[in-house]
């Protein structure tokens, strides 16, 4: 009998009792609570465009439905696996023969510690520890951790992995963000806000301008989630979306409202359906959050730009560059929202907050050079593992590859499938190779910019003290913002400023 | 001898060993400052030569042209670094007429210059309060303290920088203030 016969035949029979199957039990419902995740998981799972609900079920991204377990306990062990190989990966730089020693790998190492298997971490540790050692540990689990990546790729992944993407498309991304239809219509309403708040100014309409569909401005889609570490907003290349941090945004919502209802206010939106049903029914609320927030939103709408403009978001989110955040992007990032405030404080100074973005714009005018320093400092202090130059990312991509040249192969399939992985991270090198000659080039045509306007910087932030002068409710305040005004004044030489300041100053002694 | 090879030769990667085949120089330690280690320093590059905390590290090495400088860190909050203007900001070409902006880094006005000789120059001196966020952060972590030397040299100057926290930067302070003491512009 042929086999398909059989099958029929055995599908039409019915069975006796005692073999009948029993029905599949449904899968075991996943409850993030119960997985004993921590924040770090969590805001992973999430930043991957999981919703993790206050009842503990955990909405899938494809889906938007209830994951069950075996899928959850997955995308948790992937997580967990690409913390481990994006560790082991700063580790090998570290121990880079070339590189010089640099007692600060201490501090970095105890933070990707728990990242990395226990007995390399504590060998690493270990100062009696010899490097090559550690090499060989660090070599050997990188393998594993390939192998886990591997083995979980079909030929179908890598054949779409290796094709390329035409500039201008998105590529294979994560679903689109929205769950449901409130948290669209919320979206929806500070993409428009933004939009408004933004295209009032002329730099920032350049930078909406870089977002363009169709002759209109395109803007990712806007969401609120929890960011944990007093992050405010991060543009998000899995669901090329922006997102805005729950607890940062109430703080502007509960600005709207006069002190003595703030925190009748605070207590009635302590979910996030609740904040998100507020949002739908105040204009203003939304209006408020955006203008508080529109600065930072010009800093992740202009990474939206890079995605937008470059590859290498598109390699990334396909897992064919390293998942990096690369310093280069954020220099220029940091260097586009402080041109934003600039011209803010030209055209509108009393909209600039006196805030920390403030302070890094003024540390900018001061000086391009330090200020740059500092920057890659701190957030390569913030993100050890994942804050790299491309110079680093294009060494970690080199190390891929050549664990991927030394991997043995027995069958053609395996053939092919090294192929295929050698053709897309040699296509990754070269684009992150590509992006650091663009990257060069475009800050070496901004920086005369920004370094070039300098005296009209104090004369823009002169007027700025001033206005902040006249609005302060203490004398204190204002006596600080009139001395401020006062140098800035002076140091701009502009003679119409400087008269404007002392009249200011003797109509308030 | 190039910056990051005098550095690199005291302490292996978090004071593990490096081999002997992978170039190690051993600089000899010259005093114990606050009970760190300081090593002689030369700079090619940038023209300079003093005193550093030998256990530090090359933090920034990657983000600063040797030939404008040298950052070194204690691993953990503190840092101590050396620039040469105007190379590392065109537009401050005099040492006084830069120590003379930094009212605008704080809303404490300008902070109180002196001056002081070493070593036979005319060295500024002042310090300075400034708020610290993480990036991408409007959470106010901490207060750092930032301590400055800025020496004259012709067309130019050499700025020295502590950094550290507040709370905290007196125990690294005779450090910086060794590092100063110690400072020879080549030019």
């Amino acid at each position: 009998m042929k086999p398909l016969i059989i099958l029929a035949v055995m599908l039409v029979m019915p069975a006796p009792a005692a073999a009948a199957p029993t029905p599949a039990a449904p899968a075991a419902r996943a409850d993030w609570r119960r997985a004993g995740i921590d924040e770090r998981v969590k805001a992973g799972l999430i930043s991957l465009g999981w919703r993790l609900e206050d009842d503990g079920r955990a909405l899938d991204p494809k889906t938007k439905a209830p994951a069950d377990k075996t899928a959850f306990d997955k995308a948790v062990l992937d997580l967990r696996q690409d913390a481990r190989r994006a560790a082991l990966e700063s580790l090998n730089l570290m121990l880079d023969p070339k590189r010089p020693a640099d007692p600060g790998d201490r501090a970095r190492l105890e933070m990707l510690a728990q990242d990395l298997p226990p007995g390399l971490a504590a060998v690493a540790l270990d100062p009696k520890s010899d490097l090559s050692k550690i090499r060989a540990m660090a070599g050997a689990e990188l393998d594993k951790v390939a192998a886990y990546f591997d083995g979980g790729r079909t030929m179908a992944d890598r054949r779409a992995a290796a094709q390329p993407v035409p500039a201008g498309t998105p590529g294979p991304r994560a679903e689109p963000p929205y769950y449901t239809v409130l948290e669209r219509s919320v979206g929806e309403r500070l993409q428009a806000s933004a939009r408004a708040e933004i295209g009032r100014d002329p730099f920032g309409r350049t930078v909406l301008s870089r977002l363009d569909a169709a002759g209109k401005p395109d803007l990712p889609p806007i969401l609120i989630e929890d960011q944990g570490g007093g992050v405010v907003a991060r543009y998000d290349y899995r669901r090329r979306a922006v997102v805005l941090d729950r607890e940062g945004l109430l703080a502007s919502v509960i600005g709207t409202v006069p002190p003595r209802r703030a925190s009748a206010l605070r207590a009635s939106l302590s979910t996030r359906d609740a904040l998100l049903a507020y949002l739908e029914a105040h204009p203003e609320a939304v209006e408020a959050v955006v203008k508080e927030n529109d600065v930072v939103l010009v800093h992740e709408l202009t990474h939206a730009w890079q995605d937008r403009r470059d590859p290498v978001f598109r390699e990334m989110a396909r897992g064919n560059i390293p998942d990096v955040q690369p310093l280069e992007y954020e220099e220029e990032a940091y260097k586009t929202k402080n041109l934003y405030l600039r011209s803010k404080l030209k055209r509108d100074p009393a909209s600039v907050r006196m805030n920390d973005d403030f302070a890094d714009y003024v540390m900018m005018t001061h000086g391009i050079g330090s200020w740059r320093r500092k920057l890659f400092d701190d957030i390569e202090t913030a993100a050890p593992a994942r804050a790299l130059t491309l110079k680093s990312a294009i060494a970690v991509e080199a190390g891929r590859l050549q664990r991927v040249r030394a991997r043995s192969v027995a069958t053609g399939e395996e053939q092919r499938a090294k192929a295929l992985d050698l053709l897309t991270l040699t296509r990754g090198a070269r684009r992150l190779a590509e992006l650091e000659t663009a990257h060069a080039n475009r800050m070496a045509a901004l920086d005369p910019e920004i370094q070039g306007a300098t005296t009209a910087s104090y004369k823009d932030l002169g007027s700025y003290y001033l206005v902040q002068a006249s609005a302060a409710a203490r004398a204190p305040d204002r006596m600080v913002f009139l001395e401020k005004a006062a140098r800035y004044a002076e140091a701009s030489g502009d003679k119409a400023l400087i008269e404007e300041v002392r009249k200011a100053k003797e109509a308030k002694e | 001898m190039k910056p990051a090879l005098a550095l690199a030769v005291l302490v292996a990667l978090a004071a593990c060993k490096r081999a002997p085949e992978e170039g190690a120089i051993v600089v000899p330690t010259q005093e114990i400052v606050a009970g760190v280690g300081m090593i002689d320093f030369t700079s090619e590059e940038a023209g300079f030569s003093c005193r550093v905390p030998g256990e530090w590290g090359v933090r920034e090495s990657k983000y600063l042209d040797p030939a404008k400088g040298l950052s070194l860190w204690d691993g953990k909050r503190t840092h101590i670094s050396i620039t040469k203007f105007p190379e590392m900001e065109p537009q401050y070409k005099d040492a006084r007429a830069y120590a003379e902006t930094f009212w605008m880094l704080s809303d404490k006005g300008q902070p109180e210059i002196t001056v002081e000789k070493i070593g036979g120059r005319t060295v500024l001196r002042f310090h300075q309060e400034r708020p610290y966020y993480k990036p991408h952060s409007r959470k106010l972590e901490y207060m750092n303290r930032f301590d400055y030397a800025l020496f004259p040299i012709q067309g130019g100057f050499f700025q020295i920088e502590h950094r550290a926290v507040a709370s905290e930067y007196k125990a690294t302070l005779p450090v910086f203030e060794a590092v100063v003491r110690s400072f020879k512009p080549k030019i």
